[in-house]
């Protein structure tokens, strides 16, 4: 039996156990059982498969417990979305489920505006009194506006609401790429998104889409392109492209930039389409269409539309035959541009570049049934909108929805005034609840019964994976329980008992013990694969508006794009201190927002980093500070979606500004025109590793090879040392990170502050310089190449952690031995010996080692979140990362328990478990066979600082970049 | 002094220098008030450690990358100033330079108060300083033991053997003294003088254990003046820190220790011989002399910065050399030129036989002295570990009120014991200025 079999079974008998334990009553001892389960053990872990709900991707996790307590969430390597990683926001989900802002119980708003804290039964009364007088005033008075929901609670909603004689239920994301539903409609005749493959591809063009960060489903497409990057690494010409005024992270990875003006990339991507018509590459798939195909992209010259796009014509050519000549390749179209005016046009452009490339049905097919093609489109929410604001609606009920955050204009804010009665499901403060009349605080997720099927043929199981910690609700029970008391007859329909037998019985279950339902529940959902439908392209010429082509700006206008932040997507996850902390990506900044200038443009406005301008748009005006960024076109500047939160939340109010606020008011789109910046002072930006180019003359930290480089294993150069090395007699722990598959998510930095109970040191720590993270994913940029067509931008990501040398300097500095060498490699670092002098991190050239400044804290609930097999240190101690070595003790264990040699494989660490583009690979040095002395080996592999000769365990793969 | 005989002239030499130790009324309010004012200054300082022990090292300024800043300066900065008083004392004694006699005392005093001040700081400035003593290998029941390979163990025994040898040193050259003071005085000074004074009556015997024991420690001190500070630089140079790893730093940081040292001297001689009254004691050809001394040290210290600078932009590695030009250019640009300044520019004034022996020139150019060979420690530090191998985390320093304080609370407690001690010994030699009075009637 492997380990992880062995976990997933402790893992679905404990999920039931668990699940027994739900009472709506906190407990209030640790260890809640007096006779306890025989498959819990006291300070052993327990993982419970369940589903991520911070995005709509709708990842498998397995929520690690230890006591009853969730202190951890790891990626369900069965599930077939995300293969048992998970990204930053995913990992940070047990910082909103432990959020010290979190609702504890029910809250009705009194006449003065106070909240006045209440009963369940007394909420659950009063809600069902309200819905009753709404349903007696006639249908369609009571709305639902919630997150995206499929399976069990969708039908639970629609069952519900038509209990109260009523449709009205939108599910709504702000990331809801509708532009590509509607584009698909019109090209293939199917409103749906179509499913991409980017490992199936060998090029790559992005229009903007984020596709590694936050676009869809980040971590699937995290581990495709990893998948397309390692397979590609030896083309000359790259892989990749991205296309779109700003560098987003994904841009970052990209082998080119083409920095076309703000909302000309559907100008780009037709001209992209006729370049290929026109220059015969076309697919012979496509050979059917061409007339009209021709005719129709007829306007769209390159050579015409350079002074639209601000592309050159033969960087258009060459694109167009790199994007047929690679083969399979795949064109995506997201960010700022599908939310534009010509965001339709763009996806259609993209949808008939992926034809004419012939990637349909094979990169890109449809029919996978994407949950997002459930999402409300912008027409309804207007209509909703329009609803309120009329006094249509009795009842609203928001449901882990943020619409008057999320939407821009503050219409659907002064609609909200005119409901009567605003109840609100959410679990922590927002600007919507602050609104509400009452607030009925649902559980988080990783407290709840649900499904949630990302897309056709996978169906993710939500499960508690431990009992509520708060006087929490899950929204489903609220609506039954309401249900019966608003009209027990006909809630009959909605079946006995609570939510949870209604989701078994939504999943077919005959009985607790159903063989088909206990092993949904240890796998985390039922998987199978949906094969694509065939789909062809139609003519649809007449549809198709003749030219759509851009305004012309007057010259110097500064067009202000939105992008969604990759860290705190749209704002949701702002509250979550990790992702406060860990450095932007791309700006490196930390608990504040920004925007960002290209520096030419910040030098004609007299603007410098950190100055705090006034931002005015024809919209509104927010103030916010000035992040200099080569990476964005001189006549762009952007902003960060997700910032500058109002409600009451400690780590997010107030911080940065809320860029939704200077988008034009009907939400058609996140560019704005004719922006204006003006000077209102200066605050410092606190930002981490900002030092992105490498200083001249220094041996680069983050090294890149060519693809012609010629394949000779690196010669090591290691001089005479005065004593004899250390003997590793078992094992010596070793690293390989693929600086060609890692790009810089921070997904590693995240499962590293859960596993290892880093303390967050806050926004003044931080600029102080005191942050406490163990990894830090560094950014060098190559030397800037002249700005003109496809430029490079050659970024790489370089993970920075303990590299545990063989002769590590801080070793013997340390007076009392608080740090040594342990005989399996390690750089042990031993807290409670260790008297704070300093001197192993001043003497450490890769400066990873963190000192305690201060006395870590946790407010409460968080402290539940600790990992109890790592130490929590105190103030004045040093501390690194150790390779997660609880871990590879554990992993040992199973070794030992299970009487057999340890094999490669029985021990990840938490950044290596997590990585979507599994860049790190951990093993022992002293098994030739082991993945990481093979890739250790490699001709691209090399040491960071090798010169210094500290002979790190860790060896970094070279980059490999285009000619 | 014509007219009088010899022993009326050594007679006048106890007065005068026992003088120097009986208080007039206004002499002792001053006196004690300026204790009682350094008393007050290190209590505030205390209170703020106090404080800084509880809340962490959050009150100070350090950061990654940079973990040692104005403590550590703070304490190779007295380490330095410790260095003089051995040097006057044992090295020119050794070399028989006669006019070292005036000063001796004084400096050997500041040694001792010096070691006592620069030891706090390695304790001060730790994460957690109630853990100080496992620095100290002591048998216990764990097992555990001192990594005797670490810069900060050398440290550790180095300052505590100099500063028992300067101790002893100092004590031994007092013996003679205190009998004199219990000779003179009655009542309880008496008694206590007796103590200290160990039976001395000053037979021929006496007198020849004295200077063979006096050579011996004279010659062990002198040993140390150069191994501490040699030590005390390879907190720095066995280091792999770029502008720390450097062979040179050994002799180098002793020279530097020594001027600062000798510049310490004058900043506290010159006022002391006024308010003492010691002006005929303490010549203004001794202070000339110590001009004199500070000239070579400078030069000694210039050399070190070019040859520094050679070493580093031909070193075929480059962090050397960018820490260089970073310490010339980068951010901490003031405290590099103030060194060059105040160390190797302002000393060169003392070429001039007027600027040596103006007390006034000689006393702000050891202060300016001390103030560059603070910048220098200061820069040395910082700038190293700001910007090292990494770009990507080079950081920054500046020092809070905590740690601006806590120095300053430094010279208070370095004052304060200074003086407590000067005002209850006599301040001069009396013996061996005796005894030179005698070899030159002789010579």
């Amino acid at each position: 039996m492997k380990r992880r079999d062995f976990l997933k079974v402790i893992s679905a008998a404990g999920g039931a156990a668990v699940a027994q334990g739900c009472s709506p009553a906190p407990s209030e001892t640790l260890i809640p059982y007096l006779v306890a389960p025989d498959d819990i053990v006291a300070g052993e872990a327990a993982f419970v498969a369940t589903t991520c709900r911070e995005c709509p991707a709708g990842c498998g996790v397995l929520a690690k417990t230890v006591d009853a307590r969730v202190i951890k969430v790891e990626g369900n390597p069965e599930h077939p979305v995300n293969r048992g990683t998970l990204c930053v926001r995913g990992q940070a989900s047990v910082q909103s489920l432990y959020d010290p802002d979190r609702f504890r119980g029910p809250l009705l708003r009194r006449g003065d505006g106070s909240y006045q804290s209440m009963s369940w039964d007394d909420a659950e009364a009063a809600l069902a009194a309200k819905l009753r007088e709404a349903r007696a005033r006639g249908t369609g008075r009571v709305a639902w506006i919630g997150q995206l929901a499929t399976g069990s609670f969708e039908r639970l909603t629609r069952e519900w609401l038509a209990l109260v004689e009523s449709d009205r239920r939108l599910f709504c994301e702000t990331f809801d790429h509708e532009p590509l539903r509607r584009a698909a409609a019109m090209v293939m005749g199917r409103a749906e998104i179509p499913t991409y493959r980017f490992d199936e591809a060998n090029f790559v063009l992005s229009f903007g889409a984020d596709f590694l960060e936050t676009w869809m489903s980040n971590v699937e497409f995290t581990r495709q392109y990893a998948a397309l990057r390692r397979r590609r690494a030896t083309d000359p010409f790259g892989c990749f492209v991205f296309a779109s005024p700003r560098l987003s992270l994904t841009g970052l990875n990209a082998d080119g930039w083409v920095a076309v003006r703000a909302g000309a990339e559907a100008a780009l991507a037709l001209s992209l389409v006729h370049a290929i018509v026109a220059d015969g590459l076309s697919h012979e798939s496509v050979r059917p269409h061409l007339d009209w195909v021709r005719s129709l992209v007829a306007p769209y010259a390159p050579e015409a539309l350079t002074a639209i796009t601000d592309v050159q014509p033969a960087d258009v050519h060459a694109l167009a035959r790199q994007f047929t000549t690679a083969g399979p390749s795949l064109a995506v179209g997201g960010g700022a541009a599908t939310r534009d005016p010509h965001a339709i046009d763009l996806e259609v452009a993209v949808l008939l570049l992926n034809a004419v490339g012939g990637n349909l049905g094979r990169t890109v097919t449809f029919g996978g049934g994407s949950a997002l093609d459930g999402l409300a489109t912008r027409d309804e929410i207007l209509d909703l909108e329009r609803a309120l604001a009329h006094g249509n609606i009795d009842v609203l009920l928001v449901h882990h929805a943020n619409p008057a955050y999320a939407l821009p204009g503050g219409a659907f804010e002064s609609a909200l005034a005119r409901v009567p009665f605003v109840v609100s499901l959410a679990s922590t403060p927002d600007e919507t609840t602050a609104q509400a009349h009452l607030i009925l605080p649902d559980h988080h997720s990783l407290e709840s019964w649900g499904d949630y099927a990302p897309r056709a043929g996978v169906a993710g199981m939500l499960q508690p994976a431990m009992a509520p910690i708060l006087s929490t609700r899950a929204s489903g029970d609220v609506l039954l329980n309401v249900a019966r008391r608003l009209d027990a007859e006909r809630a009959m329909a909605l079946g006995p008992g609570d939510y949870a037998s209604y989701v078994s019985r939504f999943w077919g279950a005959l009985s607790p013990s159903d063989q088909a339902w206990t092993d949904a529940l240890k796998r985390g959902g039922r998987y199978s694969s949906a094969a694509p439908v065939a789909a062809a392209m139609r003519d649809f010429t007449g549809s198709f508006p003749a030219v759509p082509l851009p305004d012309s700006r007057p010259a110097g206008s500064l067009t202000l794009i939105a992008f969604p932040s990759p860290f705190l997507y749209d704002g949701r996850q702002a509250n979550d201190a990790w992702l406060q902390e860990i450095p932007d990506p791309v700006s490196r900044t930390v608990w504040n927002g920004w925007i960002e200038i290209h520096p030419d443009t910040a030098r004609r406005l007299g603007l410098a980093q950190d100055d705090v301008v006034g931002v005015q748009s024809a919209s509104g005006s927010v103030t916010t500070v000035v992040r200099l960024y080569e990476g964005v076109r001189p006549d762009v500047v952007a902003m960060p979606l997700g910032y500058g939160r109002r409600a009451a939340l400690r780590n997010a109010q107030a911080r940065g500004a809320r860029a939704v606020a200077l988008l034009p008011p009907d939400g058609s789109s996140w560019r704005v025109d004719g922006v204006s910046l003006v000077r209102q002072g200066r605050r410092r930006l606190i930002v981490l590793q900002a030092e992105t180019e490498m200083p001249p003359g220094r041996p680069p930290m983050a090294q890149v090879i060519r693809p012609s480089a010629s394949a000779v294993a690196r010669e090591r150069h290691l001089p005479a040392d005065l004593y004899p090395p250390h003997a590793h007699r078992e094992h010596r722990w070793g690293m390989a990170i693929d600086l060609n598959a890692c790009t810089g998510c921070s997904a590693c930095v995240a499962a590293c502050y859960a596993e290892n109970n880093v303390p967050v040191a806050g926004e003044r720590a931080c600029a102080e310089g005191r942050e406490m993270s163990w990894i830090r994913i560094e950014r060098y940029d190559a030397p800037r190449v002249p700005a003109s067509g496809v430029r490079r931008f050659e970024s790489v990501f370089l993970p920075m952690l303990c590299q545990q040398c063989d002769e590590a300097p801080c070793e013997p500095v340390c007076p009392v031995y608080a740090t040594y060498h342990n005989p399996e490699g390690l750089n042990a670092q031993v807290y409670v010996r260790c008297i704070g002098t300093r001197f192993c991190s001043n003497n450490c050239p890769y400066k990873v080692r963190r000192f305690n400044f201060s006395r870590p804290s946790w407010p409460s609930p968080l402290e539940l979140s600790l990992n109890p097999d790592v130490t929590v240190r105190s103030a004045g101690v040093m501390e690194k990362c150790t390779f997660c070595v609880q871990r590879i003790q554990a992993g040992k264990n199973v070794a030992a328990r299970e009487q057999r040699p340890f094999r490669d494989g029985d021990v990840t660490p938490a950044c290596a478990q997590t990585c979507p583009a599994q860049a790190i690979v951990f093993g022992d040095l002293n098994d030739p066979a082991s993945r990481v002395t093979r890739l250790s080996q490699d001709r691209r592999s090399y040491h960071v600082l090798e010169e210094l000769n500290t002979r790190p365990a860790i060896a970094y793969l070279k980059r490999v970049v285009p000619e | 002094m014509p007219g009088q005989s010899l022993t009326v002239e050594l007679h006048r030499v106890t007065d005068d220098i026992f003088r120097t130790f009986t208080w007039s009324r206004v002499g002792w309010f001053a006196y004690w008030g300026s204790v009682g004012l350094c008393g007050y200054g290190w209590s505030i300082a205390g209170l703020l450690w106090i404080q800084q022990i509880y809340s962490g090292l959050q009150v100070t300024g350090l950061n990654h990358p940079v973990m040692w800043g104005f403590y550590i300066t703070a304490f190779v900065f007295w380490i330095g100033v410790a260095h003089s008083g051995t040097f006057v004392s044992a090295i020119l004694y050794l070399f028989h330079a006669r006019w070292r006699t005036s000063i001796a005392r004084a400096a050997e005093t500041m040694t001792i108060v010096a070691v006592m001040t620069a030891a706090i700081f390695p304790v001060l400035h730790l994460g957690r300083a109630w853990r100080f003593y496992w620095l100290i290998p002591y048998p216990n029941e764990r097992g555990l033991w001192v990594n005797f390979s670490s810069p900060l163990i050398w440290d550790a025994f180095a300052v505590a053997t100099y500063f028992v040898a300067s101790v002893l040193f100092w004590y031994l050259s007092l013996v003679p003294d205190f009998a004199v003071v219990r000779d003179r005085s009655g009542g309880r000074q008496r008694a206590i003088f007796r103590r200290l004074a160990l039976g001395w009556s000053g037979t021929a015997g006496e007198w020849r254990g004295f200077r063979r024991a006096y050579g011996i420690l004279a010659a062990i001190v002198t040993a140390l003046v150069v191994s501490v500070h040699s030590i005390v630089s390879w907190d720095f140079a066995a280091a792999i820190v770029p502008g720390w790893h450097s062979t040179i730093f050994a002799p180098y940081f002793v020279a530097g220790a020594i001027l600062s040292g000798l510049a310490m001297v004058l900043t506290l001689v010159i006022p002391a011989r006024f308010l003492l009254g010691a002006q005929d004691y303490v010549t203004v050809d001794h202070l000339e002399n110590v001009g004199k001394l500070i000239i070579v040290m400078s030069l000694i210290l210039t050399y070190s910065y070019v040859m520094e600078a050679i070493f580093s932009v031909r070193d075929d590695r480059p962090f050397t050399r960018s820490t260089f030009l970073f310490r010339v250019t980068g951010d901490f640009w003031p405290l590099f030129w103030t060194t060059i300044a105040c160390v190797s520019l302002v000393p060169l004034s003392l070429f001039r036989r007027r600027v040596r022996r103006s007390l006034t020139a000689l006393f702000c150019i050891s202060l300016l002295i001390n103030v560059g060979m603070w910048c220098e420690r200061l820069m040395t530090i910082v700038t190293s570990l700001a910007h090292d191998f990494d770009p990507s985390v080079w950081g920054t320093y500046r020092p809070s009120v905590f740690e601006w304080t806590i120095v300053g609370g430094s010279i208070s407690w370095f004052l304060f014991w200074y003086l407590l001690l000067i005002g209850h010994i006599p301040a001069v030699p009396i013996a061996e200025t005796k005894q030179n009075l005698l070899e030159s009637h002789r010579g």
